[in-house]
C-alpha cells in the first residue's frame, strides 16, 4: 500500500501540475471577462497582462493581447490598441488564431487612418495562414483598405474573388454581384480625387482658379470676386491720387486673400477627397452587406 | 486496479483544479511584486499604481511592503500626480534600499510643485550618508536657491560643492551657473516705460520689451496707415468720410499698440523666468537620473 501510494503520488503531481496551470490562467480570462462586461476596462486590461505574465505560453499570451486590444479599441484608442498588437510576436500558434491575431491588427490599423499597415497586415495574413477559408471572412476590410490606398483595380479583383466564395450564393446571383462589382468600380463612378498640390498651383496663377478645381466653383468665383474687388479699389484710389489709401485698402488686402486664396485651395482639395471616398466606401459597403 | 484507481485521482484533482472560479486567486508575495515589475518595464505606470492599491500591504511582509511604498510613489511620480508621489516615497524607511532615492526625489517633486521651503526641509531633514549623496544635496539645495532667485544662499552653497568632482554633479553645475549669471544679469522691463515709448513711436514699446520683430512690424503697419489717414484729410478735407474711417482704423491700431505694449512687457517677464525656472529643473533633474 505504501509503494502505492508513494508510485502514484509523483504520477499525479507531474500530470495534475499543467491542469492546475490551466485553471488558474483559464479563471483569470473569466475574472477579466467579467470586468469588461461590467465596464471597468482599467481593470479588465490588467488582468490580461497579469495573464501574459503568468501564462508563458504564446497562445493564451495572443489570446490575452487580443482581449486588450479589443477592450482599447471599444473604449476609441485604436492607436494604442495597434500598438499592443504590433509589438506581439506570432510564434508557437495554430493559423485560426494567427488569422484572427492579424485581422484585429489590420482593423486597429485601419481605424487610426493608417491604411499602409493595415494592408500589410492582410500580406502578411497571405503568406502566413494556408487555409483561405480562414481569412475570407476578413476580405471586406481588404477591400476598404485596398480603395483607401487607392488600388481600386486590387479591390475590385479581391470582391470577385470573394463572391466565389460564397457557396450559398447560385450562379445567377454570383453574376449580378459580379456585374454590380464591375459598375460600382467603373472609371466613372470611381472617385474623382484632385491633387491638393495643384489647387494650390493653380491659385498661385489664377485666384480662385484651384477653389474651382477642387470642386467648389461658388467659393472660386467668390475668392476671384474678392481679388478683383480689392485690385478695383487700388486702381481707383491710385487714379484719383489716393496713392497710399490705393496701397494700403487695395493691394495690402489683395496680398492678404492672394496668399489665403491658395492654403485654401489645398485644404478643399483635400475636403473633396475625403467626401468621395466616404460615397465610395457607403456604395462599397451596401454592396458588400448585399454579398453577405 | 492500480490502473483504475491511478485514473480515479487524476479525476479527483481535475475536477478540484476545475473547480476554482473566477475569484481571484491571490498571488505568491515574490510573484505579486514580479508582476508590478512585468508592469513598470512595459512603463505601465497606471496599472502598476492600480495593483498595488489592491493589494493589502499590512498583510505583506516589511520587505514587500517597502518595495511596493517606493514603486508606488515612483510610478505616482512618473505620472506626474506629484503629491502622491510625495507621500509615497517619504514613506520610505532608512533601511530601506530606496531610501535616498526616494527622499531626493520626493524633494525634487516638490520643487516641482514650486514648494522650495517643502523641497528644502525635505532634504535637511533627510539621513543622508556619504560624500556623494551629501554633495547631490547641496546642490539641490542649490538649486532651490536659484529658483526662489536667492542668489546669496545659491552662490554660498556653490563655493561648498566647488569640492566635488564629481562627474554627474560637473555639467549641470555649470549649466546653473550660467543660468545665475542670466538671472543676476536680467532687468525686468517697466508696463508704463513701454507704454510711454509706443505712444511716442509705435512699436519702439515692443522693442523695448524684446520683441524686436513684433515692434517693427507694428511701426510699418502703424505708419501706413497714419500716412493714409493724413493723405485723406488734406485731400479730402477733415469732415470727408474717407478721412473718419481711415482717422478711425488708425487711431485703433494706435491705441491698441500702446495696450499691447503695455502687456508685452509683463508677458515677456513672466516668459523669461518660465523659461529659467524650467531649465533649472532639468539641471537639478539630471544629476538624479545619473546617480540613481
Amino acid at each position: 500500500m505504501t509503494a502505492f501510494i508513494i508510485r502514484y503520488k509523483f504520477i499525479c503531481m507531474f500530470l495534475c501540475a499543467p491542469f492546475f496551470s490551466f485553471a488558474q490562467i483559464d479563471s483569470l480570462f473569466d475574472l477579466a471577462g467579467q470586468y469588461a462586461h461590467a465596464g471597468n476596462y482599467s481593470r479588465a486590461i490588467l488582468e490580461y497582462e497579469r495573464i501574459v505574465y503568468l501564462s508563458g505560453q504564446q497562445p493564451q499570451e495572443i489570446r490575452a493581447r487580443l482581449a486588450q486590444a479589443r477592450i482599447l479599441k471599444q473604449t476609441n484608442q485604436p492607436e494604442q490598441a495597434l500598438d499592443i498588437l504590433i509589438s506581439t510576436p506570432l510564434m508557437g500558434i495554430d493559423d485560426s488564431l494567427r488569422a484572427v491575431f492579424l485581422y484585429e491588427t489590420a482593423l486597429c490599423a485601419f481605424l487610426s487612418n493608417d491604411f499602409n499597415t493595415a494592408e500589410a497586415q492582410f500580406k502578411r495574413m497571405e503568406f502566413r495562414v494556408e487555409d483561405t477559408a480562414l481569412y475570407t471572412p476578413y476580405q471586406w476590410l481588404y477591400v476598404l483598405t485596398l480603395t483607401q490606398n487607392g488600388h481600386f483595380e486590387k479591390a475590385r479583383e479581391a470582391l470577385h474573388k470573394s463572391i466565389k466564395n460564397i457557396p450559398s450564393l447560385s450562379a445567377d446571383e454570383q453574376q449580378a454581384l459580379s456585374k454590380q462589382i464591375d459598375s460600382l468600380f467603373h472609371e466613372d463612378n470611381l472617385p474623382n480625387l484632385k491633387d491638393p498640390e495643384k489647387a494650390m498651383m493653380l491659385s498661385t496663377f489664377i485666384p480662385g482658379a484651384g477653389q474651382m478645381y477642387a470642386g467648389y466653383p461658388g467659393e472660386g468665383l467668390l475668392n476671384l470676386s474678392l481679388h478683383l474687388v480689392s485690385l478695383s479699389v487700388a486702381a481707383y484710389a491710385g487714379y484719383h491720387g489716393f496713392y497710399i489709401t490705393g496701397y494700403v485698402a487695395g493691394l495690402a488686402v489683395f496680398q492678404k486673400f492672394y496668399f489665403g486664396s491658395k492654403e485654401r485651395a489645398y485644404h478643399l482639395a483635400e475636403k473633396n477627397n475625403k467626401s468621395q471616398f466616404q460615397e465610395f466606401n457607403s456604395h462599397l459597403s451596401r454592396l458588400m452587406s448585399c454579398q453577405r | 486496479m492500480q490502473p483504475l484507481a491511478t485514473l480515479f485521482i487524476l479525476i479527483i484533482f481535475y475536477s478540484a483544479a476545475m473547480g476554482q472560479q473566477g475569484d481571484e486567486t491571490p498571488m505568491p508575495a515574490e510573484q505579486q511584486v514580479g508582476f508590478i515589475h512585468h508592469l513598470m518595464r512595459q512603463n505601465n505606470h497606471h496599472q502598476v499604481s492600480m495593483e498595488i492599491d489592491r493589494l493589502d500591504l499590512q498583510k505583506l511582509d516589511d520587505k514587500w511592503q517597502d518595495s511596493l511604498i517606493f514603486l508606488k510613489g515612483w510610478s505616482a511620480y512618473w505620472q506626474k500626480d506629484l503629491d502622491t508621489a510625495i507621500v509615497y516615497l517619504l514613506k520610505s524607511r532608512p533601511e530601506h534600499h530606496f531610501y535616498s532615492r526616494s527622499r531626493f526625489y520626493a524633494s525634487i517633486c516638490a520643487t516641482s510643485l514650486s514648494d522650495y521651503q517643502r523641497s528644502d526641509s525635505i532634504l535637511l531633514t533627510s539621513h543622508i550618508e556619504g560624500p556623494v549623496y551629501q554633495h547631490l544635496r547641496d546642490f539641490q539645495l542649490a538649486g532651490n536657491a536659484l529658483l526662489r532667485h536667492d542668489l546669496g544662499t545659491y552662490d554660498s552653497l556653490r563655493e561648498r560643492l566647488s569640492a566635488s568632482t564629481h562627474y554627474a554633479l560637473e555639467e549641470p553645475g555649470k549649466n546653473l551657473d550660467m543660468l545665475a549669471e542670466e538671472l543676476h544679469n536680467y532687468k525686468p522691463g517697466n508696463r508704463f516705460v513701454a507704454a510711454g515709448l509706443s505712444a511716442v513711436i509705435p512699436g519702439l514699446g515692443k522693442v523695448y520689451a524684446g520683441k524686436h520683430g513684433e515692434g517693427v512690424s507694428t511701426l510699418l503697419v502703424t505708419g501706413m496707415l497714419g500716412a493714409m489717414a493724413y493723405e485723406n484729410y488734406s485731400k479730402a478735407g477733415p469732415a470727408n468720410w474717407k478721412t473718419l474711417a481711415a482717422g478711425s482704423i488708425f487711431a485703433t491700431y494706435y491705441i491698441g499698440n500702446i495696450w499691447g505694449s503695455y502687456f508685452s512687457v509683463q508677458m515677456q517677464n513672466q516668459q523669461f523666468y518660465d523659461r529659467l525656472h524650467n531649465q533649472i529643473q532639468i539641471h537639478m533633474h539630471v544629476p538624479l537620473r545619473t546617480i540613481f
